[in-house]
Formats: structure tokens, C-alpha cells, sequence
């Protein structure tokens, strides 16, 4: 069959459907249009509830360390808690402007594909930085709050701790890079061949 | 958006969003949740028509958008179902299994074996737009619109001698 016998073949079939494909208007006229698990907004809600949580453990850091402030250690894993803390809410707000800005309604296809794809591997990458400080702000959270709320001073033992801490942080960063390696930089690989082929597709050729 | 006018809207481009679907989706209960979505998509970007494009460009883009999104995030959606127990579109009963139906068919399973970006380009030009609508639709430029359809033409040939 030449692509031209194909084109009236798609015609007839569309001619077909004008008679046979139907509405059922009742469906549309109650369904809840509002009301979805929305493909485009969840990134962005998923954002906003780091953000939020983010606000709040940071704020939670802060008031433990200010309850220790006499005791210098305390203070100084307050300070590294609350920084870290801080990075990560400005990597949420970077994320959730980066995610506002795309304009799903008003943009070519390939356009549009390409800018998520973007959008999509700056923001893995951001969740890679997120996941390398991890370890630096769970240690610090984990030595305040057990100090606030049991009174257990993980400093009391220094040598003691110094082992246990090295081990911590060696087998959370042997994760962390594990995480990297099979989950985030599998799928930033996987944007950028999506990126090479909206390209390679935008190239006149 | 008053609903009634959206209904009307969704009514007179019904043809256009079904194929969409089955361009990208051979998967029926998956099919009835992309339905979903452009819906609720169409429903979300009326308000921002402003007419400098035709409304069919316009739902093609908004179509085409949600049914790319929503192929490459497919295992989600297996768990992750919307809420919907039937399509709001179905075919009329009909008698004739016809040879249009086999060809049709064919045509689609040709369809699916496409990357995304073929798929809609190959949608569009069995649809007749015109090439300045292709390239408003998929943001690229006429040329590489006219390059591309040929290229795509001598694909279709090719399955065509072989099946």
C-alpha cells in the first residue's frame, strides 16, 4: 500500500468514527475535573511538602540548639544541622521555581519535552547533593535529640564515639554513593539520551 | 470555564483526543486514565486560550504533552490508577468487522512500534494538517517537518510491502 492509499485509508477511518465514536456526555458532566493525581502538579506538591518539612526539622534544630547552647559540641552540630538545613530549603525553593516556571498549556511539544528533561536533571542533581549531606544532617539531629529528649550525652564517651561516628558516616556515605550509582545516575543518564533525542529532532536535517 | 462550553469543546475534538489515546496507549485500562488526564489537562489550559493558535493546535499540544508525561511514567500509573470506572468515550456497536478495521489495526500496531516524537508526527500527518501546523504543534521548524514526513512515508512504505 503507497502512504497516500494509507492517508485515505486513515481518512475512511476517521470518517467512521465521526459516525461511531461516541460521548458520554453524563461522564464528562460529573466527573470531578478538579480532582486528580495530577501528572504535572506532583512534582511540585512533592517540593512543597520537602519545603515544608525541611522548615520545620530546621526550626526544630534551632530550638534544641539554643535549649544546649551552653555546651559548645551541642552548639557547633546546631550550627552544621541548621546550615545543612538551610541548604536544603534552598534547594526546594530553587526546585519549586524551576517547576513553576514551566508553562504546560502554551508550549510547543518538543519544547516543552526538552524543558522538562532539563528541569528533570537539575533537579536530580540537586536530589544527589541532597542525598551526599544526609549523613551530615542526620548525625548532628540524632546527637541533639538524643541529648534533649533522653538526656544521653553521646559525647560522654569521646573515643567511644569517635569509632562509632567514623562507622556511621562510613557505611551512610557507602549508601549514599550506592543510591548515586544504581538509582540517580541511571536516570540522569536516561534524561540526557531523552534530551540527545529531542536534539537530534529539532535539528533540521 | 463554564463546563457546558468545555463539553462542547471536547465534543467537537472527540475524534482527536481518542486517537491521541490509542496513538499512546495499547494498554485499555491504562488507556481509560491518559483519557482522563487530557481531560482534566484540557480542562485546566481552556482558560489560557487566547486564540492565537486554532484550538485544534491547541488541544493537539495539550494532548500530545499529557500523553508523552504520561508514557514515560506508565509503571506508575499501573499502581497508581485515577479513579474512573468507565471511558467517557466508546464506539457505537457495529456489525461489520470490515477490512478498514484490519488495515486500521495494522496501521496502529506500526504506530506503536515509534519512538513518542514519531508518533505524534506520523498522528499528524495521517490527520492531513499542514506542515506550518506540525510545526506549531511540535515546535519545530517547517523544513524539518517536510524532512521528517518523508523520511517517516518510506518507513510506512517498507512495513507495508513486508506485512
Amino acid at each position: 500500500m503507497e502512504p497516500d492509499d494509507i492517508k485515505n485509508t486513515w481518512a475512511q477511518y476517521d470518517q467512521s468514527l465521526t459516525s461511531k465514536l461516541r460521548i458520554d456526555e453524563e461522564s464528562l458532566r460529573i466527573v470531578n475535573l478538579d480532582r486528580t493525581k495530577d501528572q504535572m502538579e506532583y512534582p511540585y506538591i512533592s517540593e512543597m511538602v520537602e519545603l515544608i518539612g525541611g522548615a520545620l526539622v530546621a526550626a526544630a534544630v534551632v530550638v534544641m540548639s539554643i535549649r544546649l547552647k551552653e555546651e559548645p559540641i551541642y552548639l557547633l552540630l546546631g550550627l552544621i544541622g541548621v546550615l545543612v538545613g538551610l541548604l536544603y530549603i534552598k534547594f526546594a525553593v530553587k526546585k519549586i521555581i524551576l517547576l513553576k516556571q514551566v508553562n504546560y498549556y502554551d508550549t510547543p511539544v518538543v519544547k516543552l519535552q526538552a524543558e522538562l528533561a532539563r528541569i528533570k536533571k537539575r533537579i536530580l542533581k540537586f536530589r544527589k547533593t541532597e542525598l551526599l549531606l544526609f549523613p551530615l544532617y542526620l548525625l548532628p539531629l540524632a546527637a541533639l535529640t538524643s541529648k534533649t529528649f533522653y538526656n544521653l550525652d553521646v559525647f560522654s564517651n569521646l573515643t567511644q564515639f569517635a569509632g562509632k561516628f567514623a562507622v556511621a558516616l562510613g557505611v551512610a556515605y557507602l549508601i549514599v554513593l550506592l543510591i548515586h550509582k544504581h538509582l540517580y545516575d541511571k536516570r540522569i543518564k536516561d534524561v540526557e539520551k531523552i534530551i540527545a533525542r529531542l536534539k537530534e529532532f529539532e535539528k533540521d536535517s | 470555564m463554564d463546563r457546558e462550553k468545555y463539553i462542547s469543546i471536547v465534543k467537537d475534538n472527540q475524534r482527536l483526543i481518542y486517537k491521541v489515546c490509542l496513538t499512546y496507549c495499547n494498554n485499555s485500562e491504562l488507556r481509560k486514565d491518559l483519557e482522563q488526564e487530557i481531560l482534566v489537562q484540557l480542562w485546566k489550559s481552556l482558560p489560557r486560550f487566547d486564540g492565537r493558535v486554532k484550538i485544534s493546535t491547541w488541544i493537539y499540544r495539550v494532548a500530545l504533552n499529557t500523553a508523552f508525561l504520561f508514557h514515560r511514567n506508565e509503571s506508575k500509573h499501573k499502581e497508581n490508577k485515577v479513579d474512573m470506572d468507565n471511558s467517557v468515550f466508546f464506539i457505537a456497536e457495529t456489525t461489520d468487522a470490515s477490512e478498514l478495521d484490519e488495515k486500521i489495526e495494522m496501521l496502529y500496531r506500526f504506530i506503536y512500534n515509534l519512538d513518542e516524537l514519531d508518533k505524534a508526527l506520523m498522528m499528524l500527518y495521517l490527520e492531513e494538517s499542514k506542515y506550518k501546523e506540525i510545526a506549531e504543534i511540535l515546535g519545530i521548524t517547517e523544513t524539518n517537518v517536510a524532512t521528517k514526513i518523508s523520511r517517516i512515508k518510506n518507513k510506512l512504505k517498507v512495513y507495508f510491502q513486508n506485512n
